[in-house]
């Protein structure tokens, strides 16, 4: 399998993933990692800038790494608890330097919850894999760590989890909120976007987890094991699917209205749950039948369709784009390099993925939550009709 | 360095550190970056180096790769790569040529003590290739090298017109169209430094090539570019007559003078390269500065910082971290007004100056409502 990049750029790194998750939360997160790369994480990937920074590197040297990296973590721990000694929580998350010298990650969080007394979360993660999977482990050490062991439930409540601006935008996160709060719903908890400590001892008393992301499917089943809490996948956008999701969280069946439309060939590339709703939202809401989700990141097998490819690299991708045919193309502005070639689709709509394209174009992210759905995919199909009859004149 | 024709630069490490250069890639060389993200395994077993065999021979056959820069990160500097190895190996299996950069945070503080790292040392990696590459020739060409840079010199920069009425051609990596043209560099006359981390790249082909150079770097001093054409001249053995060009940027200098009237300025070094040597320089010209904001020290401006400090202590100086600044500093130092002279524009000789009054009076213009 080629790990050669040579039209794309790499995409966000694992350690991305979990500085996004702990980003805005009221513990600090350490990178047992060397000077100068935790900046990295945050700088590239993340869009909530006006966030207080509180993901820092261990900035292990040299000696550190051979005389074994532990001394410098604690320095590193006490230094930031002077700063800011009622911090809630630290997590000590790995990267491709404690992977290479075998760190115990769990066992430098003991050490460190020992000393310090407060409560250390390890994350495992070694900066080779993507954002996905690091957000996955994120959530899923919060879940395992910090969540409590009382549940009481709340009727008509949700816990948004996999909330991560890398694949939605911060605006659609908002959205997402007012849109649960307005059809009945109490939002508890948004895992990923900024969690709060109450947030955190709410979650386990939701009546439905809604999950968002790939990121937040480990939690969801960690979650309905322990608290039984059920879960749904799915982002509402547009209007049927919209209506058919929120139903479904709220324990109500829905009927949709269909408007016909033509039988486009459409791809999108990306998150898969976001995809896939997108894709429930062009079915439901255009009766365009003909969509496939393909993504570079883990897919869940439950929730591939037939035609759905999970993507090594880049190559795949441009190699599947190239075999089948598909009139509209939606996925990162990155992605539209590939229309150098020739026989690139002859429609392209961006949706910017921070994890692909980082900052570049976040300011164009659409809004896609309900209403918002059907008027972004109205003016792609008035453009597109507009290219068609430009092609054709 | 992927300025170079038919150079292409590999990036080798894991996805967390090849992703640090997004911005770069897909902003300004695309096309000429590609990035290998090796993984645990990879580095254990040594299998990076098939790694990198294979991505050269795809960069060689798919992109026409004629030369190679290799980065690496922290990892491949922990198990101990042999680098000159790595670069041997490529040259003699596949005919190219190859150099490698080292990035290693682990030790931030061995570039301090002489190593080869990024910063500092990139214009030496280019040179390497020259060195490795060319031929040293017999004669010389009647052409210059500009050493430094990333963008070639402004048309309107008066070296050009002055070279050229001599008979000499300006050569620069971002001109040079194949790798040939490239290799060429070698045979020039001349190397002008225009930028002062060129100077090892000048020094090295100095001691390979036996090009003399001259340094022509930045500042804002008249006088001081004047000495640095006296030392074209003796160099290239040619007369330079820059007095018209000085006597006609003094008057324009006195004119923003006269024009401003005491307005205070403040120096953004955001938008403008050395803050405190422009500061120093538009204090000696007789402008009211006011403050000074600055994002990096360099050890080019010690002087002027410690000028600025000695005879203007009332300046304020503010340092703003680039770090994820994007949306929350406002325009507060652009109280006044604010001139913006891109950093691409070579502080190179008499021309920059010009920019900067034109611009400073141009600006103060609309401001006051004189256009």
């Amino acid at each position: 399998m080629s790990k050669l990049w040579r039209v794309l750029p790499p995409p966000s790194p694992d350690t991305s993933g979990v500085a996004s998750v702990f980003l805005g939360m009221e513990g600090h997160l350490i990178f047992y990692d060397v000077q100068g790369c935790a900046s990295n994480y945050c700088v590239y990937d993340e869009s909530r800038v006006g966030e207080k920074i509180n993901v820092f590197p261990a900035q292990l040297s040299n000696l550190d790494i051979i005389m074994g990296g532990s001394n410098q973590v604690q320095i590193k721990v006490d230094e930031l608890l002077q700063k800011e000694p009622d911090v809630k929580f630290i997590a000590l998350a790995g990267s491709p330097i404690s992977v290479l010298i075998g760190a115990d990650l769990a066992a430098e969080a003991k050490l460190i919850s020992e000393k310090t007394g407060k409560l250390t979360i390890p994350v495992d993660v070694t900066g080779e894999l993507f954002y996905d999977v690091g957000a996955a482990r994120a959530l899923e050490a919060i879940g395992k760590y910090m969540l409590g062991t009382k549940r009481f439930e709340i009727p008509k409540s949700v816990n948004i989890l996999g909330a991560l601006t890398m694949d939605m935008g911060a605006v659609n996160i908002e959205d997402l909120r007012s849109l649960l709060g307005q059809s009945g719903m109490t939002v508890l908890s948004a895992w990923g976007y900024s969690l709060s400590m109450f947030e955190i001892e709410n979650a386990p008393h939701a009546s439905v987890n809604l999950v968002v992301s790939y990121s937040g499917l480990k939690l969801a089943h960690e979650m309905k094991e322990r608290f039984g809490i059920p879960y749904i996948s799915g982002i509402p956008c547009g209007d049927a699917w919209a209506k058919q999701l929120l139903g479904s969280l709220n324990g109500l069946t829905c009927k949709v209205h269909r408007k016909c439309r033509h039988n486009d060939h459409i791809l999108i590339v990306g998150e898969q749950i976001l995809a896939n709703s997108i894709r429930n939202m062009l079915r439901m809401d255009y009766s365009i039948t003909t969509v496939m989700v393909a993504s570079l990141f883990d897919m869940e097998k439950e929730f591939m369709e037939p035609g759905d490819v999970k993507l090594e690299n880049e190559k795949e991708l441009l190699q599947f784009v190239h075999e089948n045919v598909f009139d509209i193309l939606i996925g990162d502005p990155f992605f539209e390099r590939f229309a150098e070639s020739e026989e690139f689709p002859p429609f392209f709509v961006p949706f910017p993925h921070l994890a692909i394209s980082s900052l570049i174009y976040a300011d164009i992210i659409p809004s896609i939550i309900g209403q918002a759905g059907i008027k972004w995919f109205d003016s792609v199909l008035a453009d597109y009709k507009k290219c068609n009859d430009g092609n054709m004149g | 360095m992927a300025s170079i024709p038919q150079c292409h630069v590999l990036f080798v490490g894991p996805v967390a550190c090849t992703r640090h250069d997004i911005l770069t890639v897909m902003m300004k060389i695309k096309n000429k970056m590609s990035h290998l993200c090796v993984s645990e395994a990879d580095i254990i077993t040594g299998h990076y180096y098939n790694a990198i065999d294979n991505a050269v021979k795809e960069l060689i056959n798919e992109a026409g790769a004629r030369a190679v820069i290799i980065i690496t990160c922290c990892q491949n500097e922990l198990i101990g790569t042999d680098y000159e190895m790595l670069c041997k190996s490529i040259r003699r299996k596949f005919g190219i040529s190859a150099e490698c950069v080292q990035i290693n945070r682990l030790n931030m503080f061995r570039a301090s003590k002489g190593a080869k790292l990024t910063s500092g040392c990139l214009e030496d990696v280019l040179c390497g290739l020259l060195v490795k590459d060319a031929t040293r020739a017999n004669g010389r060409d009647k052409a210059v090298n500009v050493l430094g840079g990333i963008y070639p010199l402004p048309q309107q920069n008066e070296l050009i017109e002055l070279l050229a009425h001599s008979g000499y051609k300006i050569r620069h990596l971002s001109t040079c169209t194949t790798y040939d043209e490239f290799l060429k560099m070698a045979h020039s006359a001349l190397n002008i430094v225009a930028d002062s981390n060129a100077i090892p790249a000048a020094k090295r082909m100095e001691y390979t090539f036996g090009i003399p150079w001259v340094d022509m770097s930045f500042t804002l001093s008249l006088d001081e570019i004047i000495g640095q054409y006296r030392c074209l001249e003796n160099a290239l053995g040619i007369p330079l007559d820059v007095s018209a060009t000085k006597c006609r940027l003094e008057n324009k200098i006195s004119n923003s003078c006269h024009l401003l009237n005491g307005t205070p300025i403040s120096i953004d070094g955001r938008v403008i390269a050395y803050p405190y040597s422009v500061a120093k320089a538009l204090i000696e010209y007789g402008f009211q500065i006011e403050g000074i904001v600055t994002t990096e020290f360099t050890a080019k401006e010690l002087e002027s910082k410690a000028w600025i400090e000695a005879n203007a202590p009332n300046i304020s100086v503010e340092f703003i971290s680039l770090r994820r600044q994007r949306p929350t500093i406002g325009n507060r130092f652009f109280s006044h007004f604010k001139i913006r002279v891109p950093k691409s524009n070579y502080p190179i000789g008499f021309s920059y100056i010009h920019q900067v009054f034109d611009t400073l009076a141009e600006e103060y213009r609309k401001k006051e409502g004189l256009v």
